[in-house]
């Protein structure tokens, strides 16, 4: 399902069925076993809450939708047919909270004054040099969240573009502008330390 | 679906990232493994599914914990509305106080600024604000108080960095997005009916000033930088915060005085 090539294939390739203790866990999960759906979460939290946090960009919508998600796998999971991998329908329903909170949670009207000047994460005090991976983070924080959404599933999560469409309801050439737009803003926000750094 | 209108599809031609980008990208939006609050995310899951299927919940009787998890909700806005004009009330009748008390051929500007100091660090202690009272708060398991402990040990380690930075040079960078991110999470629990005793209310409220402190001493005046670490020292908050994260651990140890 995923585009392993874009993601160089640092994202483990998933099983496209549903494995033998998976199926053992699912079973245990429907008959309302407590250890089994602690188990269940304990499989796949650092999974959805990383995907949750690349996505929203902030610890406190990233810990809100986390639970957002297990309680709609636990409300669900007897819908789970087993066609496909445990965890990928996991991050499908991860990616499906996380866009709809992305919806109604405007960015920026979530953020106080005290936090919208932190955001200005963009502009660097020129008698300090930050950390190459502290800029990285704050040029991607920068990033309209569209535009963010993009780049996050498809150079970091590994999503196609027609999949990207799918899931954000868009067309598959606005998925691409926008990749195309947060990738260029990157490479600005990165350029001066590239220069400096690889001269 | 965001805050800008796509564009008609133009298929601008993709110029990939250097797989270093991509690679610094995913590393530099990752989570540390230990910085997953995995049991007191499991407390409110757990918390929210009982909620959810007693059939008797009412709005009244929704669990507080949901009223956070689901954004800010009337009641939030009513209690920040109150708050903010306690507050400014409060603080008109410091002003006010001050001016008629205060002679106007007085002590400097800081002789005052350090009387007030040590007045307000004084008076933390005087009201049982306190580390040793604290310390001594009965420990309770609910989901908010799990959630707040694990916070305030996070805060730990940023209250230390601040405090022993060189003060003429302010936060950097990295503690500015690190107070911004535990900022949200303060906020969160500020609201919790649940933390409302008078000593977390305080203790909560200080260190959110602290942190927004520290957010807005990027790029400020020396003043400004200076003003987290002055707080910090004002309000006596570190030691308040290490006291409620040592007790928590205590209670987390049977052997040390707790836990049953």
């Amino acid at each position: 399902m995923r585009n392993e090539a874009a993601t160089d294939g640092a994202i483990e390739p998933e099983p496209r069925m549903t494995s033998a203790a998976d199926a053992e866990l699912i079973a245990r999960v429907q008959a309302g076993d407590p250890a089994g759906e602690r188990e269940f979460y304990d499989r796949h939290v650092d999974r959805v809450y990383r995907l949750i946090y690349r996505m929203s960009g902030r610890t406190d919508l990233a810990q809100e939708w986390t639970q957002d998600t297990f309680i709609r796998a636990f409300d669900r999971i007897g819908q789970f047919r087993g066609d496909s991998a445990l965890s990928s329908w996991m991050h499908s329903i991860a990616v499906s909270v996380t866009l709809n909170g992305l919806r109604t949670h405007k960015r920026r009207e979530a953020f106080t004054a005290p936090l919208d000047d932190a955001r200005g994460a963009g502009r660097w005090p020129n008698d300090s040099e930050p950390d190459l991976k502290v800029r990285m983070r704050a040029a991607i924080d920068a990033l309209p969240t569209g535009t963010r959404t993009v780049f996050v599933m498809h150079d970091v999560e590994g999503y196609t573009h027609e999949e990207i469409g799918e899931q954000l309801g868009v067309a598959v050439g606005t998925s691409k502008s926008q990749l195309s737009r947060a990738r260029e803003k990157l490479r600005v926000a990165l350029a001066p330390f590239s220069r400096r750094e690889l001269a | 679906m965001t805050d800008e209108r796509h564009e008609p599809e133009n298929s601008a031609p993709e110029m990939p990232l250097d797989p270093w980008v991509v690679a610094l990208a995913r590393d530099a939006t990752d989570v540390d493994t230990d910085d997953i609050p995995r049991e007191m995310m499991w407390a409110r899951i757990q918390q929210r599914r009982r909620s959810a299927h007693t059939p008797s919940a009412s709005p009244a009787g929704t669990p507080p914990l949901l009223h956070v998890a689901s954004g800010r909700t009337t009641a939030v806005h009513r209690n920040w509305t109150l708050r903010a004009v306690g507050m400014a009330a409060l603080l008109i009748g410091g002003i006010g106080v001050g001016r008629f008390l205060l002679p106007t051929a007085g002590p400097s500007k800081y002789q005052l600024a350090v009387a007030l100091s040590a007045a307000r660090a004084d008076s933390i202690s005087a009201l049982g604000l306190g580390p040793e009272a604290l310390a001594a708060m009965p420990r309770s398991d609910d989901p908010a108080h799990v959630a707040m402990d694990e916070h305030l040990a996070k805060t730990v380690a940023l209250l230390t960095t601040v405090r022993n930075e060189d003060p003429a040079l302010g936060p950097g960078a990295d503690v500015s997005g690190w107070a911004r991110d535990l900022l949200g999470t303060t906020r969160l629990l500020i609201d919790e009916p649940q933390l409302r005793d008078e000593r977390t209310q305080r203790l909560l409220q200080d260190l959110e000033l602290v942190l927004v402190q520290i957010v807005q001493a990027r790029e400020a005046a020396p003043a400004t930088q200076r003003a987290p670490r002055e707080t910090m020292r004002e309000t006596n908050l570190l030691p308040r915060v290490r006291a409620v994260v040592t007790a928590s651990r205590r209670g987390d140890d049977p052997t040390l005085g707790g836990g049953l």
